[in-house]
């Protein structure tokens, strides 16, 4: 008998336990879908099977009246969380000609309690630098889930942060700028303050390097496809440009 | 962290401020009048990132933490398969258990290696899953640190 239960014992395999939900991981304060940045880049990037394309529209061109506009289309892949992320994406800026591109890539990772890496390019192969911003920009940028306070369910109170170096358009004022006496450099850093007012809605508080932006955005579900909003003013301060600009952008995604 | 990086925003922004009278006041220099900065870049070629990427968590995770439970159970059971999970899950927050050791799948190369699928060549074809770069784990060496714990 005993032997019988001694190998029913060691035969028969452990049951596999459910795991719980660690209080960790349900405290846990993860980026809502809203964006948190306007015009500089966070650390929270595109992942494998999903794809974006958006636009953006600025009411003027600094020391012009005409308007400026951008397309942007781009993947991800990897994996931000057990490995890397890599976000590639194209550029098309100049709308009336239909004949600047450019590419964008970003590297990104997820390290732990809400808080994200990532080092990248934009404007990458532009035709022409002047019509593409500030010719090739490279950065690093580090991004927060504020985890002391606020809620980990949505529309209550989270707070992102981000705050990264760059050059190119991070660093580097337009040649207007320059000859208008304001100078040929601007910060290099830039950062972002994104905090949920509501559910998938920020209010975003940026400088990019060259100004002072703000902003708000918000997500929308359109059949399992996320589409955000945006509506920005920028160029608040005299450091650069001529005067407060409106900007508007929206976008989708899709995953597969 | 935020006090840091409040600090940090505000010596970047000190340091521009007090370096601007500093900067060579030069006029006169004429240049091109199409000088564009930039396009609101972010908000076309980041946002939607995001937001895919975080749809999984912001729907489930917190809003619904009943059914976040139940789907981690199961998962962590095996009685999902690594597809359903970030269906239900979203990728990053899949990708987040797995890390924390609360789920597993099995491996790629295990799951082609039952398949008895070969190529032409004779070598195993290339993974093509949800998670090319992923870290899969056995769930051979889950259940034995699951015995473990």
């Amino acid at each position: 008998m005993a032997v019988l239960v001694l190998a029913g014992y060691l035969l028969v395999p452990a049951a596999v336990q459910a795991q719980q939900v660690p209080e960790w991981l349900q405290n846990l304060k993860l980026p809502n879908s809203a964006a948190k940045s306007i015009m500089t880049p966070s650390a929270w990037g595109a992942a494998f099977g999903s794809a974006f394309l958006g636009a953006g529209i600025a009411e003027r061109t600094p020391y012009l009246p005409t308007s400026d506009g951008i397309v942007a289309m781009g993947y991800g892949m990897g994996d931000p969380v057990l490995k890397v992320g890599l976000q590639i994406g194209t550029t098309v800026s100049d709308l009336s000609e239909f004949n600047n591109f450019s590419f964008s890539v970003k590297i990104h990772r997820y390290l732990a309690r809400g808080t994200s890496i990532a080092i990248g390019g934009e404007s990458l192969f532009s035709k022409d630098a002047s019509a593409d911003d500030a010719g090739d920009s490279f950065y690093f940028v580090m991004s927060h889930v504020v985890q002391a306070f606020g809620s980990s369910s949505p529309g209550i109170g989270r707070v992102h942060v981000s705050a990264g170096i760059g050059s190119g358009r991070f660093f580097r004022k337009s040649g207007r700028d320059f000859s208008e006496g304001k100078g040929r450099n601007g910060t290099a850093a830039f950062g972002n303050v994104a905090v949920e007012v509501a559910r998938s809605m920020n209010i975003i508080l940026e400088w990019s390097g060259t100004n002072l932006l703000t902003g708000v955005s918000t997500t929308i579900q359109m059949r399992n496809v996320p589409i955000s909003l945006s509506l920005a003013l920028a160029d608040l301060t005299s450091y650069s440009g001529n005067g407060v600009r409106v900007l508007a952008g929206a976008a989708l995604a899709v995953s597969f | 962290m935020l006090t840091r990086s409040i600090f940090f925003l505000f010596m970047a922004w000190s340091v521009g401020a007090l370096t601007e009278p500093l900067a060579e006041p030069l006029r006169g220099q004429e240049v091109n009048s199409d000088v564009k900065i930039p396009p609101p870049r972010e908000l076309a070629a980041a946002t939607p990132a995001i937001s895919g990427m975080f749809i999984g968590a912001s729907t489930l995770f917190a809003a619904d933490g009943q059914r976040f439970g139940e789907v981690v159970t199961q998962a962590s059971l095996g009685r999902l398969s690594e597809g359903e999970t970030r269906d239900q899950l979203g990728d990053f927050m899949t990708s987040l258990l797995v890390r924390a050791g609360i789920v597993a799948f099995d491996s790629p190369r295990a799951a082609l290696a039952s398949s008895g699928e070969k190529s032409g060549d004779g070598s195993w074809p290339a993974w093509t899953g949800p998670t090319p770069m992923a870290l899969s784990v056995s769930r051979t060496g889950r259940a034995a640190s699951v015995r473990r714990r």
